[in-house]
């Protein structure tokens, strides 16, 4: 059973992780290969802006993801989605691009020492039903759950939510009834990597970032959107709750030198029963 | 779905063509009075970056005390060395590609190693494929060895032994009380593999007992259940062998458990300059072995610490990185003078017959191009890396116990 709270909540984190990389494939069908940098990039902001201001990183977390979500907005804007118009391949290509390069500025600005972001709760425990966990995950689970019913809310009940939905379903139907698709599609980017920066604030404070860390973080989070369900926001966490419990279950019963083997062999496997994933059915964007 | 995955990996497969970077240039020396050219690969970018730094500082410093002294004599004549660099970017195929161009289009007459088994370890086959010497260091001589099982002529490894460096962790232990309990954290790179072996054949020689092993992948985080079983164990001596964000998501495991044992050890990640500071504290007592450390009386060692432990932030094993760096450079220089030309086969003769005091140490090759140096035990007390274990296992400034980055 303590295992089995672990895994929830390693998985609540993975799940927060994941969320902006589900929004964005949900929408624009897209696989965005920088979005592991975009939360180590979030982790890296938060360190300057608590050595300068003395916020803890989760303060500092809604300035960083405003930030980030502006920068996105414009990447999107002037660059994705321009270059969407040549194809689908051409903007995953140009997200390689843009990872690659965001890695090294990351690399000549902070070296490539890791980063661990400290605060009271990063490594302290608390009580759940008579099972001592980390403070940091829990934390980190609460606030993915609230990012999951924010933005299944913001999705479903709002004008917002309806013009996402119609350009997600049909682009170039959208704009022919006045929906400013490209700006749709940049307000979700930036959604997206607003999401990411408290998604890396988040893992630098349970364990720790680097410059070239994104990559494991993007692996991790294409396997919890796989698993979930392409675009499913419901499904991303119910995605990363399974990828944390069998991870973690996997690890303490079979070896944690399996790791890996278990959490891509569960992905290959679902891959192969339902290729849109577990949870497909639900609401999707 | 398919498609996108498809391009996904692709799109690596490309980008890491692209960063396997390029050269161009060429030539070769020819005997006449032109520079001496030198390559090295070194991972100037990625993981391993600190490595390549120091031992570029190392190696330019060592080439610069030649060329401003007027040159290096060879055969009579000075001759200016020209050092090229190139950034490997902490990959293997990289550091191959690179070491295979420095010779055939830049002329490189000797090649200066990289760091690590991963790196190091193509750049040598390289060495062996085109006879030209290669000086390897900061590269454990076991797992160097174990990268070409025929046995190496042209590549010259200066470092220490793995199974001593696995002896000098129980020496160390043995000066504080504990109940000889050990928990172990090894990863699945190639130095975790060997010395998690050899942590576990030794253990019992010393008299310690390994209470629970743990192994996992490379880019770990997730150390809960581990450090529950290590805890319960009741380890008081804990060894780990894991990368530098590995380290950070184990301390904080094993402070949100309030599991601190009297002493832990951190190789790899604990060599990390500054690691106490990365690690918000958590670090500050942790051990590591160590190939300099101050009081360890070797040649020029207040000299380097004098001009480079504040740039570097401490006396830490950036430094020693640095001064192996200088010293391996020193024994290719002395060997090119040695053998009066730079002939490779002249100068791979003279490298053999190596035998002088360098800042590193003592530097003399055994029959399998090794020149095995002692490694030492370290602690982490404040900005620098104390010696606790000199070379001869004996103990150095005190020890302090229980670590304090985890109380």
């Amino acid at each position: 059973m303590e295992l089995i709270i672990q895994g929830i909540l390693l998985g609540g984190l993975y799940a927060t992780t994941a969320l902006g990389m589900s929004l964005v494939f949900g929408t624009m069908r897209m696989v965005n290969l920088a979005h592991g940098e975009f939360l180590v990039i979030g982790a890296y902001l938060a360190s300057v802006m608590v050595v300068i201001s003395g916020a803890d990183p989760l303060i500092a977390a809604i300035p960083i993801a405003m930030l980030l979500g502006l920068a996105a907005y414009a990447l999107q804007r002037f660059v994705l989605t321009p270059v969407m118009a040549h194809g689908e391949e051409a903007p995953i290509t140009a997200t390689f691009g843009v990872s690659i390069a965001l890695q090294t500025i990351l690399l000549l600005t902070f070296s490539s020492n890791p980063l661990s972001l400290s605060a009271p709760y990063a490594t302290t425990r608390v009580e759940i039903g008579g099972i001592g966990v980390r403070t940091s995950l829990l934390i980190a689970t609460v606030i993915g759950l609230a990012m999951v019913v924010g933005l299944t809310l913001l999705l479903n009940r709002t004008s917002f939510g309806r013009r996402v939905r119609a350009a997600s379903l049909d682009s170039e139907a959208a704009g022919l009834v006045g929906i400013d698709v490209k700006r749709t599609y940049a307000t979700v980017m930036a959604i997206a990597a607003a999401s990411a920066a408290i998604g890396g604030i988040l893992i630098a404070l349970s364990f720790s970032v680097a410059p070239n860390s994104g990559t494991a973080w993007l692996l991790r989070a294409f396997t919890v959107v796989v698993i979930g369900g392409l675009g499913s926001i419901p499904g991303t966490l119910y995605g990363g709750l399974l990828v944390g419990v069998v991870e973690t279950v996997g690890a303490a019963v079979v070896g944690a030198q399996f790791r890996d083997v278990i959490v891509f062999g569960v992905l290959v496997v679902v891959l192969m029963l339902r290729p849109n994933g577990l949870f497909s059915k639900v609401v999707r964007v | 779905m398919r498609k996108p995955m498809l391009m996904a990996a692709a799109a690596v497969a490309v980008g890491s063509l692209l960063l396997a970077g390029c050269s161009s240039g060429g030539g070769s020396d020819d005997g006449s009075s032109e520079p001496i050219t030198i390559g090295a690969s070194l991972p100037l970018t990625g993981p391993l970056q600190a490595f390549g730094t120091s031992l570029q500082t190392g190696y330019e410093l060592a080439i610069a005390e030649v060329n401003d002294s007027g040159g290096l004599d060879v055969g009579g004549e000075r001759r200016e060395i020209k050092l090229v660099v190139q950034d490997n970017a902490s990959d293997g195929d990289a550091a191959s590609e690179q070491a295979r161009s420095l010779v055939l289009d830049d002329g490189a007459v000797a090649l200066l190693g990289p760091a690590t088994p991963p790196l190091s370890i193509p750049v040598s086959a390289v060495a062996e494929q085109l006879k030209v010497p290669a000086l390897i260091t900061i590269t454990p001589i076991q797992a160097w060895k174990g990268g070409n099982p025929d046995g190496y002529t042209y590549a010259w490894d200066v470092f220490f032994d793995e199974l001593q460096m696995t002896q000098t962790q129980f020496q160390a232990a043995d000066l504080i009380e504990t109940n000889k309990k050990v928990a172990l954290f090894t990863d699945q790179e190639e130095d975790g593999i060997v010395m998690g072996g050899l942590w576990e054949k030794v253990a019992p020689e010393a008299g310690y007992e390994i209470a629970y092993r743990a192994q996992f992948p490379v880019g770990n985080a997730n150390f809960s259940s581990q450090v529950a079983e290590a805890k319960a164990a009741n380890a008081e001596v804990v060894i780990a062998q894991v990368i530098p964000p590995d380290g950070i998501a184990l301390l904080k495991e094993m402070k949100s458990q309030g599991y601190d044992p009297q002493v832990m050890f951190m190789e790899k990640a604990g060599n990390t300059g500054g690691y106490p500071t990365i690690t918000e504290g958590l670090g500050e007592g942790l051990m590591a072995a160590n190939w300099f450390a101050a009081g360890m009386g070797l040649d020029r060692e207040q000299e380097f610490i004098d001009q480079f432990a504040e740039e570097l932030g401490g006396v830490n094993s950036d430094l020693g990185t640095l001064i192996y760096g200088y010293s391996v450079a020193k024994v290719l220089l002395d060997a090119i003078t040695e053998a009066g030309t730079s002939d490779a086969a002249a100068v791979n003769e003279a490298i053999g017959k190596t035998d002088a005091t360098y800042p590193a140490g003592d530097i003399k090759f055994d029959d399998e191009n090794a020149s095995a140096m002692p490694a030492v035990q370290t602690q982490w007390q404040g900005t620098d890396m104390v010696l606790v274990l000199d070379t001869e296992g004996k103990p150095g400034n005190p020890l302090v116990a229980p670590m304090a980055g985890l109380r």
